[in-house]
């Protein structure tokens, strides 16, 4: 085993802190402060602003699924009237040809 | 005070009975024969928020939110059949029967002597110069449709749809603007 071994276990052996020592660090970092109050309200926010969000992105959908029924809406009723017209058409037609 | 405002209690009972005439139809009895079904219910809310949607700035579309403005309701069901006869003259006669006088009047009523001809329906509720709801059926030999359109219509913005939407040129008597 190498000297330099040696000195490296050495250097890395659990050693017991001295006496006061926890103490005198506490006092250095003050008051333990309470996170739990602020993680608390950072997660309401976050939950009420992906709920605005998600209303908002549900209103869009809602919408726009709106706009494209009105639109076949349209299109059924313009389809239909003009079936109504073709065949007024068709009935004045013979009627004149009689 | 508007005029406007004095026709809301008519519009409100106009769209009450526009939604009743739809709801009476009984469907149950025919859907389950059809191998399609579309149906669009659209009632005052769901207008006004595709109206959000429809751009001003888009000729069709700006016209299209000028129309439904006032309107209560379009109610669609349009359903399709394998084969002929899927559906009898009596289902289209029940649906009708609802649309008499004097609340409604039958503007187009276009009977196929032969059967399984096309036959069309186009009704309408009017008061005075203002529409109030309309009210078209289609019968064709795999084919029935009612739209029912209900709320007040302005004639002139129905005009300016037609050519649009294979929505037919329409020739309606013009407004006299003194």
């Amino acid at each position: 085993m190498s000297h330099f071994e040696d000195q490296l276990r050495s250097a890395l052996r659990r050693k017991q802190p001295p006496a006061g020592f926890e103490d005198r660090v506490m006092s250095r970092v003050g008051p333990r402060r309470s996170l739990t109050g602020w993680r608390w309200a950072t997660a309401a926010i976050a939950a009420s602003l992906m709920l605005s969000v998600g209303g908002y992105g549900y209103r869009q959908y809602q919408g726009y699924r709106a706009k494209q029924q009105l639109m076949l809406a349209l299109e059924i009723t313009g389809s239909k009237l003009a079936l109504a017209e073709r065949r007024i058409d068709q009935l004045s037609q013979r009627s004149f040809h009689e | 005070m508007n005029n406007r405002y004095l026709y809301l209690p008519l519009l409100f009972a106009a769209g009450a009975l526009g939604q009743e005439f739809h709801q009476q139809i009984n469907w149950d009895k025919l859907a389950p024969k059809a191998i399609e079904n579309v149906e669009v219910n659209l009632d005052g809310n769901l207008l006004q928020m595709a109206a959000k949607f429809l751009s001003g700035q888009k000729p069709d579309e700006a016209k299209v939110k000028k129309l439904i403005g006032d309107i209560k309701g379009i109610y669609v069901r349009s359903l399709t059949f394998a084969k002929e006869g899927e559906y009898s003259m009596a289902d289209v006669e029940s649906i009708r029967s609802q649309l008499k006088a004097p609340a409604w009047s039958k503007i187009v009523d276009v009977r196929s002597a032969k059967p399984g001809g096309d036959n069309a329906g186009v009704y309408m509720k009017t008061d005075g110069n203002q529409i109030l709801g309309i009210v078209v059926i289609a019968a064709e030999p795999k084919e029935l449709t009612v739209v029912n359109i209900v709320g007040a219509l302005d004639p002139e913005n129905l005009r300016e749809l037609s050519g649009k939407f294979g929505i037919p040129k329409i020739e309606l008597e013009k407004k006299t603007k003194k």
